[in-house]
């Protein structure tokens, strides 16, 4: 048998990354590739529980500071404490100095294999509230994710929503961050100059990077855009779903992904709250809509009441007829 | 590489014979890129040239001090392929013809850094597979067959050509073998330290100098493991 090239770039990998895990930890099978580490599923004999064990490659160390970026990653994770990102339990470095770090095991599917299943538009219009609530709080709390994409999202068997990867999260100073300046000072902001991306060095995964991060301006990186790429993977969602999108959301997915930043949602949150207002039937801000549109709009937002009218008036409009005859 | 330099015997034929179950593949592919040659009679010649290089002891002279084995190698097998093209040139002009240079590079499409590159992939291929086949050797010695068979499906078989789709999660690894999720670790973890094993071995057999041996580590595994 003629090993493949993949089998060769495998085989390759496991004598490379084979770590040698803390005692308290079993490593078990590869269950993904992060940005710069890869995780295994891992039990935990103390507390008896299967875990996630993130580790640097062996050829990360060929990455700039590779050990202190998957430091800082955990350090990050571990400050965000929100149900959508994933808690870290504990972190170290292996005998051999890759660092690693030890997160809840997240069971279910990425959002492409959960989408590719069959999503109605409520269910994906929902599914994206809880993903611009994820990266809103992230955002307000200086950090921007950077590398939003299905491959990065999790679905729970119960719908929950996870934001994975954090590996090439930027991290806000107080100068550039103007849309969080008035927050209070938070463990996370305090380290933000601990690794930061030199101008130049391009951070994200085409087709959903913006286009200030493909252009390598990581000076001008802010959470818009986050914005951009959530923009993108809502008109993904969109166009799986059977039913049309419609003018309405065709304008805030237009909005999300706008070239110029300030042509773009200003966070996550002013995403989410045009989301939530066609969910509700209301108006959004990315769309002026015409007069029928208007009308439409209220009449399916209030579509029973307006039949119990119409049905009323025909009812008296017919009982005067009669009496007139 | 010391033993073909100075050890004879047994020892010395192993070694020759672990040169050339490494460097076969990667010889033929480079005379049918670079040569142009069939694969038959790529082959043909890649048997040639180990058994002039036996015959001879061409690899007996190689010092670690001075480069990589692999190096040498493929000089010896340029010198020796530049000798038969210009054989078969001369018997075509019936013997008494000049001397003409070898032109492969203008008449043939690989480029030097086509070859080189092809020449150390099909390399790390072959230490790989060697690497793989000791396994196997020492799996059914050690009475952990199940181990390798595992191994071989779990980290080696390509299933739909990505990383971890379609591969049968240890779960349905220990349904499959009758036995407990912990033995699937316990022998994949076996398998996997062991395989990494041979292939450090494998590498420092066919390297002549600890130098050498970093430099030939760093090409396959792109670091020098701990």
């Amino acid at each position: 048998m003629t090993l493949s090239n993949h089998a060769v770039q495998r085989l390759r990998q496991l004598v490379t990354d084979a770590p040698h895990a803390p005692a308290r930890y079993t490593l078990h099978e590869i269950i993904g590739h992060g940005g710069m580490g890869t995780v295994y599923r891992a039990h935990d004999s103390v507390l008896a529980r299967d875990v996630a064990f993130k580790v640097l490659d062996a050829r990360s160390p060929l990455i700039i500071d590779a050990s202190a970026r998957l430091r800082r990653e955990a350090n990050i994770l571990a400050q965000l404490e929100h149900p959508g990102i994933v808690p870290v339990h504990d972190a170290g470095e292996l005998d051999n100095g890759n660092a690693f770090y030890v997160m809840q095991l997240v069971r279910g599917e990425r959002l492409d294999e959960h989408v590719a299943r069959g999503v109605s538009r409520g269910d994906a219009l929902r599914l994206m509230l809880r993903l611009c609530e994820i990266v809103a709080f992230a955002n307000a709390q200086g950090v921007i994710h950077r590398d939003l994409k299905p491959g990065n999202i999790m679905i729970g068997p119960f719908g929950e929503t996870r934001l994975l990867d954090w590996g090439v999260a930027k991290i806000l100073t107080q100068s550039s961050d103007t849309a969080t300046s008035q927050s209070a000072p938070d463990p996370v902001r305090a380290e933000s100059s601990a690794t930061p991306t030199a101008d130049g060095m391009i951070v994200g995964t085409p087709g959903y990077m913006s286009p200030e991060q493909a252009s390598g301006d990581s000076a001008h990186v802010d959470q818009t855009a986050d914005v951009y790429s959530l923009g993108v993977i809502m008109r993904e969602l969109l166009h799986a779903t059977p039913e049309p999108s419609g003018r309405a959301l065709d304008a805030i997915v237009r909005r999300a992904v706008a070239d110029n930043q300030r042509d773009r949602y200003t966070s996550a949150a002013t995403l989410a709250e045009d989301i939530r207002r066609w969910l509700d039937g209301q108006s959004v801000s990315a769309l002026r809509e015409t007069p029928t549109e208007r009308l439409l709009r209220v009449y399916r937002q209030h579509q029973t009441a307006v039949l119990l009218v119409l049905t009323y008036l025909v009812i008296r409009v017919v009982i005067l007829l009669w009496r007139h005859i | 590489m010391h033993a073909l330099a100075r050890v004879e015997g047994d020892a010395r034929v192993r070694a020759f014979d672990l040169v050339v179950r490494a460097y076969r593949t990667p010889v033929i592919v480079l005379l049918t890129r670079k040569w142009m040659l069939s694969h038959d009679d790529a082959e043909d010649m890649a048997h040639d040239f180990f058994a002039r290089a036996l015959e001879k002891d061409w690899f007996s002279k190689y010092d670690g001090e001075r480069g990589r084995f692999r190096t040498f190698l493929r000089s010896c097998l340029f010198a020796f392929a530049a000798d038969e093209h210009d054989r078969v040139h001369r018997r075509k002009r019936g013997g008494d013809a000049p001397h003409e240079p070898l032109t492969e590079q203008t008449s043939l499409p690989a480029t030097d850094n086509v070859i080189d590159t092809l020449f150390e992939e099909e390399w790390i291929r072959s230490v790989l597979q060697l690497a793989l086949d000791a396994l196997r050797v020492e799996a059914e010695h050690a009475n952990r067959a199940p181990a390798f068979a595992m191994f071989e499906e779990y980290d080696v078989q390509d299933n739909d050509g990505t990383d971890s789709k379609g591969r049968r999660t240890y779960a349905e690894l220990a349904l499959a073998w009758n036995v407990p999720t912990t033995q699937v670790t316990n022998y994949l973890s076996w398998a996997r330290k062991r395989f990494r094993h041979h292939v450090l071995s494998t590498v420092r057999s066919l390297t002549g100098s600890d130098a050498e041996y970093r430099e030939e580590l760093r090409t396959l595994l792109g670091v020098v493991p701990e």
